[in-house]
């Protein structure tokens, strides 16, 4: 243990005083951290160059265009649509947004967006922001013609309500004037039912009586006068009455449309009262959404911390191993370490260990930063774990630097091999491009990159403040590594004692 | 113990890939005794040094280490070896006292006895002023005797030194190889040192083997060794005038001279003539060309004539050989 001790203060002592390998070990990580820090700090994006073209710009294209004008979008008035393209290729815009003539809201033309897609991340957050703020100001477009057309409607209601009163007034009269229409048929039928033969007979007997012959026969006259007048009279009513029974016969059938009228009435009265929702903009929207984050954070780095702590131990770990491994090799002394009778296991270890306390020290230094900077609050039991996990993707890291130390000869080449790694590991991580983009067997096989290991496993913790039995697989994926690398760089260590004897 | 085998090599074979370095070597080294292994560059010194400090495993045979297979019992054995290679193996960004330190440490010595040792070991090898000083600040004497001492930290029984005045300066390899004796006579502890400067070899070691292709031609007492090899009286000549074309040309005819070479401005005759008779023909020889013979010494063949009699040396641009006068003739 005390060897250990004098082996790792040794390492440490030596990558103090070579000034240029402290200052990149060291320093290096976390001015990494600072940069990273600053830039991811916000999720807005910044002078987003737009440019507009239309042949002939209306009203609605220059709204939209003072929609997106705002602090995030410069928007630029382009002469043609080849020269917006162009700009485009030329990275002078960002997007070039090219509006139909005299766009409005009854053509069917489309707005035209051109974007750069060799700019993988960048073209769909651009294309997300343009598109959110064209769907704002059709979402305006929309709920000021449906607040139209709701306000017709209710009108149209109010009036029909407003009417249905008389529509029932009108019916009832018609059904009042049809009745008294056929009680005057009734009463002339049944008034019209006199018969002169009676007065003839009382005539006749009155004549036989009487036998005032001229009298009776003036009488007479005059009786077949009245007899011809009253037929006359009932050919006359009887007239009227077909007459009457015409006019009842219409009324009835006004009777009936009025009836039908109001039934209408009722019924678009009743469809009308019947939607619920009189909100334009819930019309316009009728689901609406809203993402709420699972872990709420105030900034954006509060989310990409994770990856950034990780991003920061795959390199500290891979560059700091290997050239704390390359150092020794060059080294005069690396002989004399080999002749003494300490195991290279110790070796091994007290190299692993120091990397291990000096990338400590820059995670400490970097979790300081960040408590104080952003104000990150994370409870002590995360911490704890997280520090778990930290551990054991450092060691990751460090034995595959010690790896590559150890494997190559010379500094450059060992420095190359760190970063290409890195680079490797960070190209096939979520941090560049979405493993869900990546091939399912490709995929399959990258999930057991240890910086999406580490990355997944602190994410957990970190931002979901889970607890270590959740992260059990990617505990064993990372020990798993742990031990395989531990006895790769032990066989690696014996050979490099035979390159070193030849 | 003075002529018991302390150290053994037996029947030692090594080869990397299908490069056989070292090839049925045997070869004793007593106790306490200054051992040089000589050899031409790539003959396999620092192979042999290798094997008996076990870094690397013979393919066949075995070093002998105090009756003990030192790969049976390697770390007890790697704790009576201190091993100075032709560079200096230490931390040239630590001071010379934390790289005692830790070198001591690596050699578990508890850090109570260390506080005692690192100031004796300092003022052993002359370097009690230099204890905070970073190692790659020293000069190159320094820096050696940093190796030295590094070596020494942990007292071993057997001193191991590959080439340690290779690189420096006649005064230095003075100074390094008077710190050896130094060492020899106050630790009481073993010496085995490799070099191709067999002058050197030859004032320092009592004991040498000579080791040339693959395996070791001989061993023992250098006058021994001498004795058996050399054919040859050695005279070295040195006149008024060393340019001289007639010696010269009289040298390459006399049947009696065997070979001759020039170093500088004298002239190495070996004869198989007796001494008196050797002296004489050289007097009559001056007398003859007129050049006045200021000094001469007598002798066997030096190691450096021997080593390159026994290994066909080759010749030297500053050095003309004759092999053999008669096949001249």
């Amino acid at each position: 243990m005390s060897k250990l001790l004098e082996i790792i203060k040794k390492n440490i002592k030596l990558l103090i005083r070579s000034r240029s390998s402290a200052l990149i070990v060291l320093f290096g990580p976390l001015v990494l951290m600072l940069l990273i820090g600053l830039a991811f700090n916000t999720s807005s994006l910044f002078d987003i160059k737009i440019g507009t073209y239309s042949s002939s710009y209306s009203e609605l294209s220059n709204s939209i265009v003072s929609t997106l004008k705002d602090e995030q979008f410069t928007v630029i008035t382009v002469e043609s649509e080849e020269k917006c393209v162009n700009m485009i290729k030329t990275g002078d815009l960002h997007v070039c947004t090219i509006f139909p003539p005299d766009l409005n809201l009854e053509s069917n033309d489309k707005i035209v967006f051109h974007v750069d897609q060799s700019r993988l991340n960048f073209v769909y957050i651009i294309q997300e922001k343009i598109s959110d703020k064209v769907a704002t100001k059709s979402e305006e477009l929309s709920t000021t013609l449906t607040n139209r057309i709701l306000t017709s409607l209710n009108n149209a209601n109010t009036k029909l309500t407003e009417k249905k009163g008389s529509v029932s007034s009108l019916s009832s009269d018609l059904s009042s004037s049809k009745k008294s229409i056929e009680d005057i048929i009734l009463g002339i039928n049944t008034s019209l039912t006199s018969n002169f033969s009676e007065v003839y007979e009382e005539l006749d007997d009155l004549t036989e009586d009487d036998n005032s012959s001229s009298k009776y026969s003036q009488l007479e006259n005059l009786i077949e006068d009245v007899e011809d007048d009253y037929n006359t009279v009932v050919a006359l009513l009887k007239s009227s009455t077909t007459s009457l029974g015409d006019v009842k016969t219409k009324l009835s059938s006004n009777i009936q449309s009025a009836g039908d009228l109001q039934k209408t009435i009722n019924e678009i009265n009743n469809d009308i009262n019947s939607i619920e929702i009189t909100d334009a903009a819930k019309i316009v929207s009728p689901v609406t959404t809203e993402i709420k984050p699972v872990a709420t954070e105030a900034s954006n780095i509060s989310y990409t911390f994770p990856t950034l702590v990780i991003l920061v131990l795959l390199f500290a770990g891979l560059l700091l191993s290997s050239t704390t491994i390359v150092q020794e090799r060059e080294s005069k002394a690396y002989f004399r370490n080999f002749i003494t009778p300490t195991p290279d296991i110790m070796f091994i270890f007290g190299n692993y260990l120091s990397s291990l306390l000096i990338v400590l020290v820059q995670l400490i230094i970097i979790f300081i930063v960040m408590f104080g900077l952003i104000n990150i609050k994370i409870p002590n039991i995360a911490l704890a774990n997280a520090f778990v996990i930290l551990i054991l993707a450092s060691s990751v890291f460090i034995l595959l630097g010690m790896l590559i130390g150890y494997m190559f000869k010379s500094g450059e080449t060992a420095n190359i091999a760190s970063v290409s790694l890195g680079a490797i590991l960070l190209f096939f991580s979520n941090t560049i491009l979405p493993l869900e983009t990546l091939p399912t067997s490709l995929r399959n096989i990258v999930q057991f990159n240890p910086y999406i290991t580490g990355e997944v496993a602190l994410r957990k913790i970190l931002l979901f403040n889970q607890g270590l039995d959740v992260v059990l697989p990617q505990i064993y994926t990372l020990v798993g590594y742990i031990v395989l690398l531990l006895a790769t760089v032990y066989l690696i260590r014996e050979f490099t004692k035979k390159w070193f004897s030849q | 113990m003075g002529e018991q085998p302390f150290i053994q090599f037996e029947n030692i074979t090594k080869s990397f890939g299908r490069n056989v370095v070292l090839e049925d070597v045997n070869l004793s080294i007593p106790y306490k005794e200054i051992f040089g292994i000589i050899g031409k560059s790539g003959s396999g010194k620092t192979t042999l040094l290798t094997l008996l400090i076990g870094f690397l495993k013979p393919d066949i045979g075995t070093v002998i280490f105090q009756s003990r297979d030192i790969q049976r019992d390697l770390q007890s054995v790697q704790q009576q070896f201190g091993f100075a290679a032709q560079e200096g193996s230490f931390y040239p960004k630590l001071t010379v006292k934390e790289n005692l330190w830790y070198f001591g440490r690596m050699y578990n010595i508890k850090p109570k006895q260390l506080k005692e040792k690192i100031p004796k070991l300092l003022k052993l090898v002359n370097l009690q002023d230099a204890n905070d000083v970073v190692a790659w600040k020293l000069s190159s004497g320094m820096q050696k005797r940093l190796d030295i001492a590094c070596a020494l930290i942990h007292d071993p029984k057997v001193l191991i030194l590959d080439e340690p005045t290779e690189d420096l300066d006649p005064a230095l390899r003075n100074e390094i190889l008077n710190l050896l004796r130094k060492i020899n006579r106050e630790k009481d502890l073993t010496i085995i040192i490799t070099s191709h400067l067999l002058n050197e070899m030859e004032s320092f070691c009592k004991k040498v083997a000579i080791l040339d292709r693959k395996k070791i031609i001989d061993s023992g007492n250098i006058n021994d060794l001498k004795n058996k090899y050399s054919k040859y009286l050695e005279l070295c000549l040195e006149f008024e005038d060393p340019d001289d074309d007639y010696i010269i040309s009289e040298i390459k005819t006399n049947r009696k001279i065997k070979k001759y070479s020039v170093r500088g401005n004298k002239i190495y005759i070996y004869t198989n003539q007796k001494g008196e008779e050797a002296l004489n023909n050289v007097v009559s020889l001056a007398r003859e060309a007129g050049n006045r013979l200021v000094n001469v010494t007598m002798g066997k063949q030096n190691l450096t004539e021997l080593f390159e009699e026994l290994t066909k040396y080759g010749e030297k641009e500053d050095v003309k050989v004759i092999r053999d006068n008669k096949e001249k003739h």
